[in-house]
């Protein structure tokens, strides 16, 4: 017969539920922007999950949680996402480097919005949701290669160098692609950098 | 050494800059050409606050659907001891054989809760467990206090392979307290026993699980009391019933 501190395996994942629980949704996001598909981000969230309970003895509390699990989302993701790309691979032998997707400009959805009327709050509130919504569009137009690195990078507060290790490319793609997916993105909320001066300038005059 | 920076030379280091992936001796340039640039140290500062809008949206969205945390639950505990699960609720009907070979949990037929334990139920029922004393309750960690209010004993555990019992019996006669190995995870649990029916308490990482466990020749009135004196136990003043589910046994 063994017999065991009563509090220990049950305290920890009472402890780990603590910690993972007030991060689930920031991790499904994070997920669902890098595997582009409600199923995908599940198995993701809930196999990261999985690993960090499993291994939560090694993770040294009063450190950051967050970063601790989002990196194991990511070693998660990055295997499903190599796995996918080896069969990809194999099934298409002449991969084509990727290209950047056609810019479309959505200023019509924006312009009802008149900058004196944007000092209301409601309207705030609009223009934040819409923003949100334009932001998670726009990402689905950056394409998948440069999307995973700008994700790394801008979600999991990852270094150029890990990201290069990580998903074995030269540090100098890593730059290029980060540089491309921003470009896109900053092209496609380019209208809501208007707004924003807008609104400066109606601050300031008033 | 530091970099002297121009407005023509600056903007390529933005992004590194921003993501602070630049050596000390280029940051510095940086900072120092943005103290003293207007011009430049705008376009950072927007570059900064479209970044942080761009993040703050992406992270707020989409939420992750409600049933996500339960799943996961449902998950570990599968991966990690479905056997041991399996084994509880064997042993749970065979530690109280002497009261019937019937085991009931309210609200979940006994055919869903081995289904669930076996891993063939393809969801998670455990809030279906929770007979109607969760309402009553309150905090349940009154639960785990009722374990640590015997400090000085062991706390038996065994590690669950097939015939082995469920736990080992305390000194206390009607009361137990085990752990149940499952895997990675411990679920202590803790039974109280009225002899013509009794309690089971189990924790697992987002739930804890109650079940009765009634024979065929227990009354209405002895689990009454079964009731009664386990919600004093743990602390509560409404004991409720379940719904008279077995009247017909």
């Amino acid at each position: 017969m063994s017999v065991e501190l009563p509090m220990d395996g049950p305290e920890r994942a009472r402890q780990f539920e603590l910690e993972a629980r007030p991060l689930l949704d920031q991790l499904y996001a994070i997920a669902y922007h890098m595997g582009g598909q409600a199923s995908t981000a599940e198995d993701l969230v809930q196999e990261a999950l999985l690993r960090g309970l499993q291994s939560f003895n090694q993770f040294e509390p009063g450190t950051n949680f967050r970063a601790w699990i989002v990196r194991i989302l990511t070693n998660v993701f990055i295997n499903h996402y190599r796995r996918r790309a080896y069969l990809e691979h194999l099934m298409d032998p002449v991969s084509l480097p990727p290209k950047a997707a056609p810019v479309e400009r959505s200023e019509a959805e924006l312009t009802d919005i008149s900058a004196e009327d944007l000092g209301k709050n409601g309207n705030l509130e609009k223009l934040r949701d819409r923003f949100g919504e334009a932001t998670v569009a726009a990402l689905e137009k950056v394409p998948q290669d440069y999307r995973i690195v700008f994700l790394l990078s801008g979600l999991c507060d990852m270094s150029y160098a890990d990201i290069s290790k990580s998903l074995e490319i030269p540090m100098g793609t890593v730059m290029s692609r980060l540089y491309r997916a921003r470009a896109i993105l900053r092209e496609e909320l380019a209208e809501f950098g208007r707004i924003r001066a807008l609104q400066a300038a109606e601050r300031a005059s008033s | 050494m530091t970099f002297e920076m121009t407005c023509q030379t600056v903007p390529q280091w933005m992004d590194p800059f921003l993501d602070s992936q630049l050596d000390v001796a280029t940051a510095h340039g940086v900072v120092q050409h943005l103290s003293h640039c207007t011009g430049c140290s705008w376009k950072f500062e927007n570059e900064e606050k479209l970044r942080d809008s761009v993040r703050r949206s992406l992270m707020a969205s989409p939420k992750a659907p409600g049933d996500l945390w339960g799943k996961f639950l449902h998950q570990a505990l599968h991966r990690t001891a479905p056997l041991s699960l399996v084994a509880l609720v064997d042993a749970a009907t065979r530690a109280h054989r002497h009261i019937a070979e019937e085991l009931k949990i309210p609200g979940t037929s006994e055919a869903e809760i081995l289904a669930y334990y076996r891993g063939a139920a393809g969801y998670l029922p455990c809030p279906g467990h929770v007979g109607p004393l969760t309402k009553t309750a309150g905090d349940w960690k009154s639960a785990g206090v009722l374990r640590d209010a015997f400090p000085g004993r062991s706390l038996a555990s065994k590690t669950y392979r097939g015939e082995s019992s469920v736990a080992t019996q305390l000194s206390m006669p009607r009361e137990y307290v085990g752990l149940l190995n499952a895997g990675e995870l411990r679920f202590p649990f803790y039974t109280f026993d009225r002899g013509a029916a009794s309690i089971s308490v189990m924790e697992c990482p987002g739930n804890i699980c109650l079940f009765v466990t009634e024979g065929k020749e227990t009354t209405r009135r002895a689990r009454q009391e079964l009731y009664r004196e386990f919600a004093s136990f743990v602390g509560t003043s409404k004991p409720t019933l379940p719904e008279n589910r077995n009247q017909d046994w």
